[in-house]
């Protein structure tokens, strides 16, 4: 196939746009391409999303500018920029104005998987015995005494055991 | 037709980050190297006889190597003065330290296994856990440099080898299609949406609101429907357009086992044909040979670790011809 710029040469860069939903291709030598360099720039990286979504939800100037988190001094004009955070203590530093955009970018704003037993603490085993619970429930309405004797005894066990974590 | 045909790998990414430094991004030398310190303390206590190696060791030739073989990200390559990762001596466990946090946890596992490797990725993490203090939030979860990671601060993703969908034009279709479940899919080589090889990576976006296990299921299920698709294919073609697969393949098997030098590109697109030859039992002489393992060793940077020196692209060319001449017709 020649190249679709110039016609002379072979096309060895093949390009597909997507651009609202409609597909155009187009076939380029490797000197026109080094031309349309640009196109190659275009970087939608997950990151790059994120952060242009940051500086839309908060171009509002009802945001004064904060103050830089207290541990590593990150500023929110600097979060909003690169999109990452600098250290753990950021998410406590801009959280009020962090919820809506995890929330638009995870669709949810509650973790509900895996707690860690050391950092989780008293957390963990307070949703151990919540989830212990809820399999309680269910053992009793399918009638398995059994299982629902174990699980008791388990949840007792872990309600002891949340005075000393 | 196995599924492992289909799909060649399964991988759990876990991130991970300490309460007591700043990420990887804003540290000084020596936090970044205390860091090191910390997690390769805590993760020697799992008796899988980890190695440590820096990347400042690396030459760019064997980090890019390291990428080529999935064991190290292309962003911890690029992490020259701090980064550095722990390997398993199975090479299943790897633990990137400094990336973009400071833990990354990976665990890789030949077919369909991602129930597998979340349980060895987990025994990992529990066994840092015992020896640092991670970032750990009630509300968000397990707390990461990118909030796009943060909550379970898992990636489960899953290697496919879609030739028969992509012969056949439904790959954009079907890839588009699953994207709207909350799923991310990319070529495995090669940049953008081309994809060599037909081999597609398939994860999980979000990371937040979901428990580990219910996004693994999810992943398990949409990957069990594209391998349904992908073998339907198979068979439609194996029906309709016997003659026509039949002299693509010996074509394929001829090119590789005669040409002199060969492109990665050209490799890949042929290797991926006579892979797909060998499961529809076309060409015998492939059967029993691990093409995806062939596919690795013929990656650009691959080549020069096996020739132990940097090579041009045109020597590259040359020895990669040699490598596939040798493997097919041992």
């Amino acid at each position: 196939m020649l190249c679709n710029e110039c016609g002379k040469n072979e096309a060895n860069v093949h390009l597909t746009h997507i651009i609202n939903g409609k597909k155009t291709e187009s076939h380029l030598c490797e000197e026109c391409a080094k031309k349309n360099q640009t196109i190659f720039n275009t970087n939608f990286s997950m990151e790059n999303l994120f952060s242009a979504m940051l500086n839309n939800t908060f171009n509002n100037k009802t945001y004064l500018p904060a103050r830089g988190c207290s541990n590593c001094g990150m500023t929110y004009e600097n979060f909003r920029s690169t999109g990452k955070f600098g250290c753990s203590h950021c998410i406590d530093s801009f959280k009020g104005r962090l919820t809506p955009v995890i929330n638009s970018i995870q669709g949810y704003d509650r973790h509900t998987g895996k707690i860690p037993k050391r950092a989780g603490g008293d957390y963990k085993v307070q949703m151990d015995i919540q989830r212990l619970k809820n399999e309680l429930k269910a053992a009793v309405d399918r009638e398995e005494y059994e299982l629902a004797a174990e699980l008791r005894d388990k949840i007792h066990e872990l309600e002891q055991r949340k005075g000393e974590v | 037709m196995e599924n492992n045909s289909i799909v060649i790998t399964s991988r759990i990414r876990l991130a991970r980050n300490l309460k007591n430094y700043k990420f990887p991004i804003n540290m000084t030398e020596g936090e970044s190297n205390s860091v090191i310190q910390e997690i390769s303390n805590a993760v020697s206590k799992h008796d899988k006889g980890y190695k440590l190696t820096y990347m400042k060791d690396l030459s760019d030739v064997k980090k890019n190597s390291l990428i080529e073989n999935h064991i190290i990200s292309p962003a911890l390559a690029k992490k020259k003065d701090e980064g550095a990762f722990l390997l398993s001596s199975d090479r299943k466990v790897s633990v990137m330290i400094n990336e973009e946090d400071h833990i990354r946890i990976q665990t890789i596992e030949d077919g369909l296994s991602l129930k597998e490797c979340w349980e060895l990725s987990n025994e990992v993490d529990d066994i840092i856990e015992e020896n640092v203090d991670y970032a750990f939030d009630k509300e968000l979860g397990y707390i990461t440099a990118c909030p796009t990671n943060i909550g379970t601060g898992m990636r489960a993703s899953v290697m496919l080898h879609l030739p028969a969908l992509s012969i056949t034009n439904q790959i954009d279709k079907l890839l588009y299609g699953v994207s709207q479940l909350g799923v991310a899919v990319r070529g495995v080589y090669g940049e953008g949406t081309k994809s060599l090889g037909h081999l597609y990576q398939i994860s999980n976006q979000g990371t937040l609101g979901v428990s580990e296990e219910t996004l693994i299921d999810k992943i398990n299920q949409i990957v069990m429907q594209i391998i349904d698709k992908e073998k339907n294919t198979r068979e439609h073609l194996l029906k309709n357009n016997y003659d026509d697969l039949e002299d693509d393949f010996y074509r394929a098997y001829g090119l590789l086992t005669n040409a002199r030098k060969i492109s990665a590109d050209e490799a890949m697109k042929l290797l991926s044909l006579i892979k797909l030859g060998s499961e529809m039992g076309i060409t015998p002489m492939v059967k029993g040979k691990n093409i995806y393992q062939l596919m690795i060793w013929i990656q650009p940077n691959n080549i020069s670790t096996i020739e132990g020196k940097e090579l041009s692209a045109k020597d590259r060319d040359k020895k990669r011809a040699e490598i596939i001449r040798r493997e097919l017709l041992r």
